[in-house]
Order: C-alpha cells, then sequence, then structure tokens
C-alpha cells in the first residue's frame, strides 16, 4: 500500500516540476 | 474506546498508558500521518521549485529563448531536488514516521533518477539549442564557471551509474557507500559554484540566499547525520547479551543497554545495527527487533544468515559493544488499529511478526489474530515452539505452510494461495488488518490476492527491506 503511494507521489512530483520546467521557460522567453 | 491522545501516548513508547479497543476500526494516528505526510510532500514540492518562483520575482534579467530557460530551470530544479536528496536520505525519524522510512528511501531512490536526468539536460539541451556551446564541455578551455558545473555532471553521472550497476560491479556496500557520499558532496558543491560564478539570476542578494540556505541546509544535514547523531548515539551503548541460534539457519541477538533506559520501539520497527567500538563505523544493517515492545531494556534482533554480514552473526562475542539508530519503520500494529490482525510470513519475515505477536501476547490482547507462515520445511519455522506456546496466551489461530512438508503433515502445504487466504481469513475476518512480510514476491503476490479478494489496499501491510 504505502509502496504503491510512494510510487504515485514520485509520478505526481515528476510531473508538477517537469511542467513547472516548461512553465518557467515559456514565460521566461515571452 | 481509545482516543488519539492515548493512541499517540503509545506510539513512541509501550508504557502503561497503552489501552486497547476491540470495537474502533479508524484510527486518529492513521489520520494524523496522512495530514502531516501530506504537509511533508507539499514542503518537499515548494522547496523543489522554489528556485523558479524565485527567479521569476522582478527584478528578473532580460528573457532568453525558450529552450536556454528551459535548460536553466532543469538545472535549477536538478540541483535543488539533489540538495533535498540530503535531508530525505538523512533517516529523520519524524519525518519518516507518516510514510515509513522504507518508503522515505524508496522515493529517494526513485526521485535521484528525475534529479540525474535534469541534471543531464541541462547542459545537453543548451548544447542542441547552441552547439557552440559544446566547448564549455572541454576542461581545459573552459572558463571556471563551466569546470565546476563539469564537475558536477560528472559526480552526478558516477553516482548514479555506481547506484545501479553497484552489485553488477561487485562493489561492496560499505565502499560504494562512502563513494556515495562523496559523489554526493562533489555533485552539489561543484553545481553551486556553478550557479554563483554563472550568476544568470543571482543578481540579487536574497535571490543568492535562497541558494546560501540550500547550501547551509546541505552543511547543517551532514554534520548532523555523521557527526551529531554518532556523538549521541556513543552515549547510548548496548552490550551483546546473548546470541543464540534460531531454526530457519538465523540468530537472535540480545542487547543490554548501558548506563541508559533502553530503545523504545513499536513492535514491528527495526533499527540499524553498528557492531564494535564506534558508531562511527561505516558497517551499519537493519535489523527487525524481534522482542516485545514492552522489554525496551531487553531488545532483541534476529537475523538470518544470508550474506557477508549476517553469514558472521553466530561468531559474535557476548560483551561486544553495540550501537542501534532507530527505531524506524511503519509496519506495526500499533500504527494500524482494527478488530484483530491478520500477519502472513515468508521466512524470516517472521521477525517483526514475532515482536507484535509478543507483545500483544504481553499486552493480554483480547481479540481475535491470525498468522499464516510459510517456510521451506517444519524445522525452518523460525520461533516455531514459542508460537505454538502463544498460541495458549493469545486468540491466535497458526496456519504453517510448509513448501516441503514431511510425509504425515496433515496442514497446509506448497504456498501460501488465494483458496488458502481465502478459506482462511478473507471470509472469516473481513474487518482485520493484514500484516505481510517475507520474500518480494510473495509479498507481491500475496496483496494482489487480498485485493482480488476484496480486501481494501489500505488494510494491507507490508515491509519491504531493499535498503541495501
Amino acid at each position: 500500500m504505502r509502496h504503491k503511494l510512494t510510487t504515485y507521489v514520485v509520478i505526481a512530483a515528476v510531473t508538477a516540476a517537469t511542467l513547472a520546467i516548461l512553465v518557467f521557460g515559456l514565460v521566461r522567453s515571452l | 474506546m481509545i482516543g488519539s491522545s492515548s493512541l499517540a501516548a503509545s506510539a513512541g513508547s509501550d508504557g502503561a498508558r497503552l489501552s486497547v479497543s476491540t470495537t474502533q476500526t479508524s484510527s486518529p494516528l492513521r489520520h494524523r500521518h496522512r495530514l502531516t505526510g501530506t504537509l511533508w510532500t507539499l514542503l518537499y514540492l515548494g522547496l523543489a521549485v522554489a528556485p523558479l518562483v524565485v527567479a521569476l520575482v522582478p527584478p528578473a534579467p532580460p528573457g532568453r529563448d525558450f529552450w536556454t530557460e528551459v535548460a536553466v530551470a532543469a538545472g535549477f530544479v536538478g540541483l535543488s531536488t539533489m540538495c533535498l536528496q540530503f535531508a530525505v536520505s538523512a533517516r529523520f525519524r519524524h519525518v519518516a514516521a507518516p510514510f515509513g522510512i522504507d518508503v522515505v528511501l524508496q522515493f529517494h531512490r526513485q526521485i535521484a533518477i528525475f534529479a540525474a536526468v535534469l541534471v543531464i539536460a541541462h547542459p545537453l539541451i543548451l548544447i542542441a539549442d547552441e552547439p557552440s556551446r559544446l566547448g564549455l564541455l572541454d576542461p581545459f578551455s573552459a572558463p571556471w564557471r563551466a569546470r565546476a558545473g563539469l564537475i558536477g555532471l560528472l559526480a552526478v553521472l558516477i553516482l548514479t551509474l555506481l547506484a545501479h550497476l553497484r552489485r553488477r560491479v561487485r562493489l561492496r556496500y560499505e565502499p560504494w557507500r562512502v563513494s556515495h557520499g562523496l559523489l554526493a558532496v562533489a555533485a552539489v558543491a561543484g553545481a553551486l559554484i556553478h550557479i554563483e560564478l554563472v550568476g544568470h539570476y543571482l543578481d540579487q542578494p536574497w535571490k543568492r540566499a535562497l541558494w546560501a540556505a540550500y547550501t547551509a541546509g546541505v552543511v547543517g544535514l551532514l554534520v548532523q547525520v555523521r557527526i551529531v547523531r554518532p556523538l549521541l548515539q556513543r552515549r547510548r551503548p548496548f552490550r551483546v547479551e546473548e546470541v543464540r541460534p534460531e531454526r530457519g539457519r538465523a540468530w537472535t541477538l540480545t542487547l543490554r543497554p548501558q548506563k541508559h533506559a533502553g530503545v523504545s520501539f513499536q513492535p514491528g520497527q527495526f533499527a540499524w545495527l553498528t557492531l564494535g567500538r564506534s558508531p562511527f563505523a561505516i558497517e551499519q544493517h537493519p535489523f527487525s527487533f524481534s522482542s516485545s515492545a514492552r522489554e525496551p531494556d531487553r531488545p532483541s534482533l534476529t537475523i538470518k544468515e544470508l550474506g557477508d554480514f549476517t553469514g558472521r552473526i553466530g561468531e559474535i562475542e557476548p560483551g561486544t559493544t553495540a550501537f542501534l539508530e532507530g527505531p524506524h519503520g511503519a509496519f506495526s500494529i500499533d500504527r494500524y488499529e482494527g478488530p484483530g490482525y491478520v500477519f502472513v510470513a515468508g521466512g524470516i519475515g517472521i521477525t517483526p511478526i514475532m515482536s507484535m505477536l509478543r507483545t500483544l501476547a504481553d499486552r493480554r490482547d483480547p481479540r481475535h489474530h491470525e498468522l499464516i507462515y510459510a517456510a521451506a520445511t517444519l524445522d525452518d519455522l523460525t520461533f516455531r515452539e514459542e508460537i505454538d506456546e502463544l498460541a495458549g496466551v493469545l486468540d491466535l489461530d497458526i496456519v504453517y505452510v510448509p513448501s516441503r512438508p514431511p510425509a504425515d503433515w496433515q496442514g497446509e502445504s506448497g504456498r501460501i494461495t488465494p483458496e488458502l487466504l481465502r478459506r482462511h481469513v478473507v471470509d472469516e475476518w473481513p474487518g482485520h488488518e493484514y500484516f505481510v512480510c517475507g520474500p518480494r514476491a510473495m509479498m507481491d503476490a500475496i496483496e494482489r490476492d487480498l485485493v482480488a479478494h476484496g480486501v481494501p489496499l489500505d488494510q494491507i501491510h507490508t515491509e519491504r527491506f531493499a535498503f541495501a
């Protein structure tokens, strides 16, 4: 249970961080 | 009825305040862990992306093309994630409490891949965007800002390769652990010097302060973990009182605290054991307590002969000095209140479960419990005689599952099948909490089978030792 949740948290963190990086790139290049 | 305060009081020590409810199935402690776990996760995410937020706050330098800014952002988040790895791997009991240290270290390993991808992507995107930047990778001609980044990058590459290929290149755990720490420091130091010398988003003193805080945090964590914690452990030594052989090629080490009260733990938890005169020793191994939580002044660890270190456990002389770092772990009945417990053990996976059974017996727990215990043969069932005795103290049903039973064996045999689980526990005890500990493949199969039988996933608890 806890281990499965961890993988979901990792996926969520990776997705959030990737989005943040792309948004940063977009905002700074406008 | 048990209240949140009395349950919380029992969490740290197995004191007299503990009482056991036979009716309550939802635990306030479980909700508190969920809340604090969510808060830690949000704090982690906030700290990981904080450099981007700070960089966006005006006054900011003029913007550049999309890919250059994406590369810079990847580098920033890669570095902040690397800095956070020092905290994630620092084995802080309070931080790990909502999750269990095993999943915190699982997170450490999984998120490390993402951090490495970001750090490696940083120069690759910059070079793909502007090939003339390739010259910055030449250590002889590159400016110092690029050299520092190159050192950090190389350290990350070696760190990542060694972490994943350690067993294949047959590198022993201890030298690997030393190299892992040194390379991590080199990676973060190189990257921090790199962003300081580049200085593009560090034009304001308060923006510099963010990275100064990350640097101070990493240094503080290193001091805490490598110096302060061993010094504190040195004040709490144990002596090996007894080294006892057990069934199934296992040994039980019983420890006695030297001029301190011992170690208060929840049944099912584990600690890192260091043997020898100094807690600064590199060699440290995690083992489950097998003794009752009611005996913090006489903790026992039961260890199966599996590798280099565990193969020599039987040679340890009584009187040897030992140090314990812990307790750690979320695999405990004290975290999950329920109408009763089902324990499923495979081989040496009985160790934390034995601690829970002994503790339940010491507490004169009135609830029904079930133990399903699989091993190669009946003679390999560690603690078999004592488990049989516990059935006289507890309302405990025992199902032994030898894979190679004797000819006259009347009970279950082979492996723990979905049908066996359904027959013995799922249909009979629908509200029980499940504690499963054994080989990884067995735990995966049982977790899958229980879910298929309709057992809610949050009623199934597993302990997965994969630290090395």
